[in-house]
């Protein structure tokens, strides 16, 4: 049985909502709630143990590539790349990202990463994070704020209360729809928002199988890639790409202009629907928002930590590294890095470094030091690593199973001892794009090879054209059906075009905080953005034009980048057309480790080899930063902290008929919220555990 | 968008023609649908499926979603002339004009099912072939909503009357009762599903395993990926010796997977309980391990999954066509090595041609790959809906595919439809 780890609340009752459905793996969040019905303490579990650090042992370094790609199914790319990473490392190769190794060849050495397994790695994994992106928000959190069809395995709601009145499905348009059981099957001029998000739903579902298509033109098939290897990639160094490179853009046109079309617009119009999980400088403009109810659930720790991401080929990266807890003075706490001369003299050594930083505490977990560290974890509980081995934390893999101790199997991480929240909310602060309190307009600029949030503006006003029709017309008519019939309380006029203007003024002047709302629109931003650095700057052509097909993509990105190294070249070491640089495995014992972001967060392996053989493996994860359990200190993982402050809806008994199940029912109460907050993370489990 | 019956059967029998199917068995098919045969309860005959997590990754559901196929057994291939509006849409099948799922006409893109049932894709699946009564990752409900479901399924839901369902299995079973390499270490699950809002009721994965393997209704168990069907990567051991395992670790026996997890026959046919109350329960569980249909791969292709899914829906309506191998698979859904014809890379091995390290055109054998003993369709039915070019002709070294595989990007076969991966089949890549 679990020891839980909750603060003293008098008068309060603890809840659990287990398990948190719609994300990968197991997990659960035991919660007390308050006498005035806020969560007061929190503590996330994660329930599944399988062991890979200790069944790697042993094996040729490179199969850990293969290996780790295991660890979790929804997200192999980033593992299988960030071990890539690490192997890179020890086998001493440069120009990989974060490759800290004393082994690590200066940029420009023969041992180089190929530029074309650069690319090929960056487009592989960017096809992963668009995949990952677009799957969360559709398919794993909308069905918290939107109500199913009404079917397995949408069905049994949550209470209505729960849902916005038009993402319920009684309020379709289409009332066979509504009723048995079946999706919205026209785009009608009648159509209401919650048939045109179903059939977003049903289309984000193509989407996302597409990034796979693309990303297996060159991994050989997805989700588990078959084409990294330490020292570049293992595609035929001698094969013509252009047919691939063309279809990569191809497919990932179409999916560039889905995230333009549909995925930004309803993730920015759903923080206009739930206010109060959005931020506290975008409530009064929702009308949904009442004065005085409590808003910003879910806002969670306000302190970021990003490895970085996608090395350019001129060493810059793609997505800049850094920690930024908001308000914090320059230092350890605030600071960035952008290119791989950075990454090197701040992360790889002196006071921001990451071996000076990084721990990782058990003291909740359902762990015991390993008997021969004894010693170690003795100096302090919080730095297992500490001592001869203090600049390779690949030691800290030094625990057993004990599985009566603790609330979970996820560890605790934390920098310079505080934890941390990773993810593309941390990308977004940390790289600037996200600034507290200011516009998105704002802090999101156009520059000479991506377009920013002014994309969506014409003349001063949100552009509808470059909004899929369904959505328009999804909300007009419930603008219509909701409060056309009261135009003096909601002066929207009668034809439903006011509550468009609403919508319009809200999309244009939201600004970035801290809530659930803005992790999903980070997401969404982040793909907009990242899409550009894949296929090229998206720009549209004038106002006149209808939507899907008004886009076009420029030549600055990394397919164009690899198509002028499409020639059939000689497969030699780091030699423009190669794949795969040519080094021999080292002898004794090395160590090196590789760190990057996954499309949930910031991923670092750590490897020790002998002789080439894996002698110690350890990976802290993005979803062991965030739901990670209570340090020696008593601090909260980032998911327990954003837990904390949220309402727990005990009120909303709820009984609902299983379909076909012989009539039985099933008496429940709340966790919705709990639900929505945990999920805005894309908590993966398997990953956090491994 | 539900289906009538009739579509219903053309796709069953559509995908049993591609699977090698005579016509005269493709006919008992469609009687055995005929009728008004209310085998799988539900509406329109779908079947109740009730899809179960263990220690997984979810890998193989998230292959699953991958899927698009074209019903008559055509794989889908990219080339110059089938664009990717053009294949989903139906254009590059010579099927433009008919009205698409969203009552349009094509090439509006939908995703949906067309209207003549030639294109499946998992809104498909899910919507209009299966009855998706329990899975974590897609469902509705969570928290209470959903722990009390599957409580009540389990306690209630068996009348040795009710409506069958399939029991869908993905991940391996890490039986709490047991140490692993570790010997004792308490005894909370390894891995367990839901605790209930007043705390109680946290379900073991494997007892709920064992549950509903034992139920009557439960008409066949499908594990789904490497995990489920033989243990997997759970199972797996570090290949390291005794000493080096207690020197370094703290003791653990390497000899031990680190749980102890299994696969899916092996729980239920090995499952036992000292107390002598349990003995009919036992009896039942281990009975059940009869029912299994393994689908192993890591991750399992979605065609695949399919395919063996449809032979059961066949055999639920009374038409027995499976015939299992030695790991319990369906003879027709692996039946030849990724070695042969239809590698993309077989014809270098017809020349001699060798790749000696990563990144080199060629044959793969040299580097490790395994396409000799792995039985699978990966050449045939190519990943992510892309064909290999090769197509089973020995024309040269071809390389204008464009992927579906894994020798396709350069990288060996690792066996991972076979029982004993990955440790039986490491080091993957010779370097």
């Amino acid at each position: 049985m679990s020891v839980w780890n909750l603060n003293t609340v008098a008068g309060s009752t603890d809840r659990e909502v287990d398990p948190v459905s719609r994300i990968e793996g197991h997990l659960g969040v035991k919660v007390r709630v308050g006498s005035d019905g806020f969560i007061k303490d929190a503590n996330a579990h994660g329930n599944l143990w399988r062991g890979f650090e200790n069944f790697l042992l042993g094996r040729g370094a490179n199969d850990a590539i293969t290996f780790v790609q295991r660890i979790c199914g929804v997200c192999p790319v980033p593992h299988g790349l960030t071990s890539t990473y690490a192997v890179d490392s020890v086998l001493g190769y440069s120009r990989s990202h974060i490759t800290f190794s004393t082994l690590n060849e200066a940029v420009g050495s023969p041992y180089g990463i190929p530029p074309k397994a650069l690319l090929i790695r960056n487009l592989v994994l960017s096809a992963e994070f668009l995949m990952s992106s677009i799957t969360h928000f559709y398919h794993l959190a909308a069905p918290s704020y939107v109500q199913g069809p009404n079917m397995p395995p949408w069905t049994p709601y949550f209470a209505e209360a729960f849902y916005n009145p038009v993402l319920r499905s009684s309020f379709s348009a289409d009332t066979v729809s509504a009723t048995a059981g079946v999706v919205p099957v026209a785009n009608t001029a009648t159509m209401q928002i919650w048939d045109a998000v179903i059939i977003s739903y049903v289309r984000a579902l193509r989407i996302r199988r597409l990034t796979f298509e693309a990303g297996a033109l060159f991994a050989g098939r997805m989700p588990m890639t078959s084409c990294f290897v330490g020292g570049g990639v293992t595609n035929d160094g001698t094969e013509n790409l252009t047919q691939r490179c063309n279809k990569y853009e191809e497919i990932i046109q179409e999916v560039g202009k889905f995230i333009v079309n549909e995925y930004v617009p309803i993730a920015l119009v759903l923080g206009f629907l739930y206010p109060g999980f959005d931020n506290d400088h975008n409530k009064t403009r929702s009308f949904f928002y009442t004065p005085g109810d409590p808003v910003g659930f879910g806002a969670g720790l306000g302190r970021f930590l990003v490895w970085g991401q996608f090395p350019e080929l001129n060493d810059d990266l793609a997505i800049k590294g850094g920690v930024l807890e908001l308000g914090a003075p320059a230092g350890v706490y605030n600071f960035t890095v952008a290119n791989k001369g950075e990454v090197i003299s701040k992360f790889l050594s002196g006071a921001l470094s990451v071996p000076t930083n990084l721990t990782e505490d058990i003291s909740n977990s359902r762990y015991v030091p390993y008997v021969d560290d004894a010693a170690v974890y003795a100096t302090t509980a919080s730095r297992p690593f500490a001592g001869a081995e203090a600049t390779y934390p690949g030691d800290i893999t030094r625990t057993k199973p004990a599985r009566d101790d603790g609330y979970s199997y996820m560890k605790a991480p934390r920098w310079a001892g505080k934890p941390c929240e990773v993810g593309p909310m941390a990308d977004m602060f940390v790289n600037g794009y996200f600034q507290d309190g200011v516009d998105l307009a704002t802090s999101i600029p156009t520059s000479a090879t991506v377009s920013g949030y002014d994309l969506y503006v014409k003349a001063g006003g949100l552009d509808l054209d470059i909004i899929a029709p369904t959505i328009v017309n999804g909300i007009v008519n419930s603008g219509k059906f909701l409060f056309g019939v009261d135009p003096v309380a909601y002066p929207f006029g009668a034809d439903g075009m006011g509550l468009v203007a609403a919508i319009q003024t809200w999309v244009l002047g939201i600004q970035a905080g801290l809530s659930t709302m803005d992790r999903l629109r980070a997401r969404a931003l982040q793909s907009f953005v990242l899409v550009q650095r894949m296929i090229g700057k998206i720009s549209k052509s004038d106002g006149s034009v209808t939507p899907l097909g008004t886009l076009s993509f420029g030549s600055s990105s990394w397919i164009n980048q690899l198509k002028s190294y499409t020639g059939a070249g000689v497969n030699a070491n780091d030699t423009v057309g190669s794949t795969w640089a040519n080094k021999s495995i080292p002898t004794g014992i090395k160590k090196g480790w590789g760190a990057g972001q996954a499309p949930r967060g910031s991923l670092m392996h750590q490897i020790t080899i002998n002789n080439g053989k894996i002698t110690a493996y350890q990976c802290i994860v993005p979803t062991t930063w965030n739901g990670s359990p209570k340090d020696v200190l008593g601090q909260n993982g980032a998911i327990e902290k954003a837990c904390i402050g949220a309402p727990f809806a005990t009120g909303a008994t709820y009984t609902k008929t299983i379909t076909g199940q012989g009539g039985a029912s099933i008496p429940t109460v709340g966790g919705v919220e709990v639900a929505r907050i945990a999920q805005s993370f894309d908590p993966c489990i398997a990953c956090a555990i491994h | 968008m539900a289906i009538t019956r009739r579509q219903f059967v053309t796709r069953l029998g559509a995908l049993a023609t591609a699977v090698g199917f005579s016509q005269v068995e493709v006919t008992k098919i469609a009687d055995a649908f005929a009728g008004n045969s209310n085998a799988y309860g539900g509406t329109f005959g779908k079947p109740k499926v009730v899809w179960i997590h263990g220690a997984e990754c979810t890998g193989c559901s998230t292959s699953l979603l991958g899927i698009l196929e074209d019903a008559s057994g055509k794989p889908f291939r990219y080339d110059s002339n089938a664009t990717v509006a053009g294949i989903d849409t139906g254009t590059a099948l010579g099927l433009a004009g008919v009205t698409n799922a969203l009552g349009g006409a094509f090439p509006t893109l939908t995703g949906g099912l067309r209207a003549d049932g030639a294109l499946v894709n998992i809104a498909d699946v899910v919507i209009d072939v299966i009855d998706l009564q329990y899975h974590e990752t897609v469902m509705g409900p969570a928290g209470d909503l959903a722990a009390k479901w599957l409580q009540d399924f389990r306690d209630t839901y068996s009348t040795g009357s009710n409506d069958p369902f399939v029991l869908v299995i993905e991940g391996a079973m890490q039986d709490a009762r047991q140490g692993g390499a570790w010997g004792n270490t308490g005894t909370t699950p390894w891995c367990s599903i839901g605790v209930f809002d007043d705390g109680s009721h946290e379900q073991d994965m494997p007892e709920v395993v064992a549950d509903l393997a034992a139920m009557p209704e439960c008409a066949a168990i499908l594990p789904i990926g490497q995990c489920a069907c033989y243990g997997g990567y759970p199972g797996c051991k570090p290949q390291i010796s005794a000493t080096t395992a207690k020197k370094g670790l703290g003791g653990f026996d390497p000899a031990l997977s680190q749980t102890g997890a299994q696969g899916a026959y092996d729980f239920l046919s090995q499952y036992a309980d000292a107390d002598p109350l349990k003995a009919a329960f036992v009896a039942d569980v281990n009975a059940a391990a009869a029912k299994v249909i393994n689908v192993p791969g890591c991750p399992t292709n979605p065609w695949w999954f399919v395919l063996t899914t449809v032979m059961v829906m066949l055999k639920l309506a009374g038409t027995d066509l499976i015939e299992l191998d030695a790991g319990r698979r369906v003879k027709r859904v692996y039946p030849g090595t990724v070695h042969g014809a239809f590698c993309p890379r077989y014809p270098s091995y017809t020349k001699g041609i060798y790749a000696l390290k990563p990144g080199d055109p060629g044959c793969l054998q040299k580097i490790g790959c395994k396409g000799i003993t792995a039985s699978s369709l990966c050449g045939k039915h190519g990943w992510n809906n892309q064909q290999p070019e090769n197509a089973g002709t020995l024309s040269g070294l071809n390389k204008n595919g464009v992927g579906g595989h894994c020798t396709v990007a350069g990288y060996p076969c690792m066996a991972c439809t076979e029982k004993g991966y990955p440790d039986a089949f490491v080091p993957f890549v010779k370097r």
